[in-house]
């Protein structure tokens, strides 16, 4: 298994004088069969950047059993019982937003759990993150975040072994420099899997697989309490003309001008001449990273969909899309698409006319007078 | 008589005028030109607590649930009111049903294959990216001698693009994905093939399927080829292959 080498530089755009190095220490305890068991881990590596993100990330591993408290449980999920694969993992949270301050220090915890048959040696590493600017699909970076060639003594995160129907819960804690800057960390923590026993044997030829789950991890520094930055109606991709047996179509990309990461909020709606609204769309609350955009997501807002508390109902959550769609048998005129996307709002104007119809009109009438010039240009 | 009536008709004026010009307290919603924090427990607090040397734990008062749409229960999504806190409570589950994928005999001429699915299932709404890479080209048993990843029948397949490889006479190492949301140069096409992003060499995992939807056990078939030319050494070949499944955000 390759470990990723994670480099810090790519974290800051600023580059500060070399700093001394922080001592941490490698410990690790027996494995207590009958308690938690944890594992710390503690990188050493000099600060070479004043705004650092980390100044220590220690990796605490836990082992649950199923003598554990319930809470902790190495039952599966209901529903989801222990895979014939060989290889099934599970992590939780898939993604987590955390805020801090310059100076403080914040944990988070991941769940691993093993739903395969077969023990896994689990290694972990974390890379950056871009987004894509459409959707939420995360670019992972090359994960060179921490620089080995600085720290030749590099060692993140220990691995462990995850016995199949085993729970594991990773505390990752951080500290952050008092002279960090006010910046968004989009990071990604990959664990990887790999089976103790490999069955392949010398004579055969064989690809062997492995699989990396991943939950990633945005971390917003700032010294402000509040909210910074705003969402804006960037785009709408719409058609001005359309036919009146068609459909309406429309795209909305909105754009985060903070530093870090807000949820979408609003809806849309279309308006006939009258001012009436024939459909309304409320928006998912995907989360735009800071300085970033994303298209909008909907559904339609009805008494099916959304629940008494104005939510999305969970089991309609398939029909989510980046397209607001509408159809009518028949439209005429002007429509007016409505956006309200926070404290913003955008009107614009779509006009439904009868082409197709009118199309058929004019073959008619071509075929008609075409009809009349030949039979008097042949009579017989 | 007359000052009571006076100190009487004050109070009263002056409790009407409370009721009537006091500006209306909306205590749990606090707005400006540019923001709005709704939360209906406010007191805030945080800082660096103590603990061990070499981290500390910080905290913060007052956190409220206040989830947006979506498949969040109050308790386990909230915005902390300490500006800490955004959390999705749920599962993102990767499956590999084969570890082992054994190519059989290769024969030059014969394109040998091999399959084996991935499963990911994911309530998140944020949906699943799968990568792929190979630790190095297939390597034979000693070390040196490889089979070279596939550049498909015309040469014109990456790491990035699939193109069509069919002609047995044509050596390498490739895979194919089918599934709902593979990458768009494997769609309907299942003699297309690439070859893995080959880490050794330095080169990056690759996207092979994508989704931003909610995937129940959304499973993507990947088959592998291979076939060696006339003069490659007899001999066992191997390689590690690595998928990589990330959830949305």
């Amino acid at each position: 298994m390759n470990l990723t080498i994670l480099n810090l530089h790519q974290l800051s755009k600023t580059s500060c004088p070399r700093l001394a190095k922080l001592p941490i220490f490698l410990a690790t305890q027996p494995r207590d069969q009958q308690a938690k068991n944890q594992l710390k881990t503690f990188l050493k590596f000099p600060m070479t950047i004043a705004s650092f993100l980390v100044i220590a990330v220690s990796l605490v591993t836990s082992v649950t059993h199923p003598a554990s408290t319930a809470a902790q449980t190495t039952s599966p999920a209901a529903g989801l019982g222990l895979s014939k694969a060989p290889f099934s993992l599970a992590v939780s949270p898939p993604t987590t937003y955390l805020a801090v301050k310059p100076g403080a220090a914040l944990t988070h915890t991941f769940t691993l759990r093993n739903y395969g048959q077969q023990a896994l040696k689990i290694t972990t590493q974390i890379t950056d993150f871009t987004a894509d600017g459409t959707t939420g699909k995360p670019i992972l970076g090359d994960g060179s975040v921490f620089d080995k060639i600085i720290n030749p003594d590099l060692n993140f995160g220990q691995e462990f072994i995850i016995e199949p129907g085993e729970n594991r819960s990773l505390t990752l804690s951080f500290t952050i420099s008092d002279q960090a800057i006010t910046k968004e960390y989009p990071l990604t923590v990959l664990f990887h899997g790999e089976p103790i026993e490999k069955n392949g044997s010398s004579n055969r030829n064989l690809t062997a697989a492995s699989g990396t789950v991943a939950s990633n991890l945005i971390i917003f520094i700032s010294d402000q309490s509040t909210r910074q930055g705003e969402l804006i109606i960037d785009q709408i991709d719409y058609p001005r003309f359309i036919d009146s047996f068609g459909k309406i179509n429309f795209k909305i990309l909105a754009r985060n001008l903070g530093p870090h990461a807000l949820p979408i909020t609003g809806q849309a709606a279309i308006k006939n001449l009258f001012q009436q609204s024939i459909i309304e769309y409320i928006f998912y609350p995907d989360y735009i990273l800071g300085n970033s955009s994303r298209r909008v997501r909907n559904v339609e807002l009805t008494a099916e969909n959304i629940d008494s508390q104005g939510k999305i109902i969970e089991d309609h959550l398939d029909k989510l899309s980046d397209q607001f769609s509408y159809r009518s048998p028949f439209m005429i005129g002007p429509y007016q698409i409505e956006v309200q996307l926070e404290n913003q709002t955008r009107q614009i104007t779509v006009i439904a006319l009868p082409f197709s119809g009118l199309a058929l009109i004019f073959l008619g009438l071509l075929i008609f007078f075409g009809y009349k010039f030949l039979k008097q240009k042949f009579p017989s | 008589m007359r000052s009571k009536l006076v100190i009487g008709l004050g109070l009263a004026i002056s409790s009407l005028g409370m009721l009537f010009l006091a500006p209306l307290i909306q205590a749990e919603r606090l707005e400006s030109n540019s923001y709005v924090i709704q939360f209906g427990n406010f007191n805030m607090g945080s800082g660096t607590g103590t603990g061990d040397t070499n981290y500390q734990m910080t905290y913060t008062l007052g956190q409220t649930a206040a989830g947006p749409y979506g498949n969040y229960s109050t308790t386990n999504y909230f915005l902390g009111s300490g500006f800490q806190y955004i959390y999705q409570i749920q599962e993102f589950a990767f499956t590999i049903s084969d570890l082992d994928i054994d190519l059989g005999i290769l024969s030059h001429g014969v394109l040998s294959q091999a399959s084996h699915d991935l499963t990911v299932r994911t309530r998140g709404a944020g949906g699943y990216t799968i990568y792929t890479y190979e630790l190095r080209p297939l390597t034979h048993h000693l070390g040196e001698i490889t089979i070279l990843d596939t550049t498909c029948d015309n040469n014109n397949c990456d790491q990035t693009q699939a193109a069509i490889w069919e002609n047995e006479e044509i050596p390498g190492f490739g895979f194919n994905a089918s599934g709902p949301h593979v990458s768009s140069d494997f769609v309907g096409h299942p003699n297309f093939f690439r070859q893995f992003a080959n880490r050794a060499g330095g080169e990056t995992m690759q996207t092979i399927a994508s989704s931003a939807q909610i995937a129940t056990d959304e499973v993507t078939t990947i088959t592998y080829q291979a076939s060696i030319a006339g003069d490659q050494a007899a001999g066992s070949y191997q390689t590690g292959v690595v998928f990589v499944a990330v959830p949305g955000y």
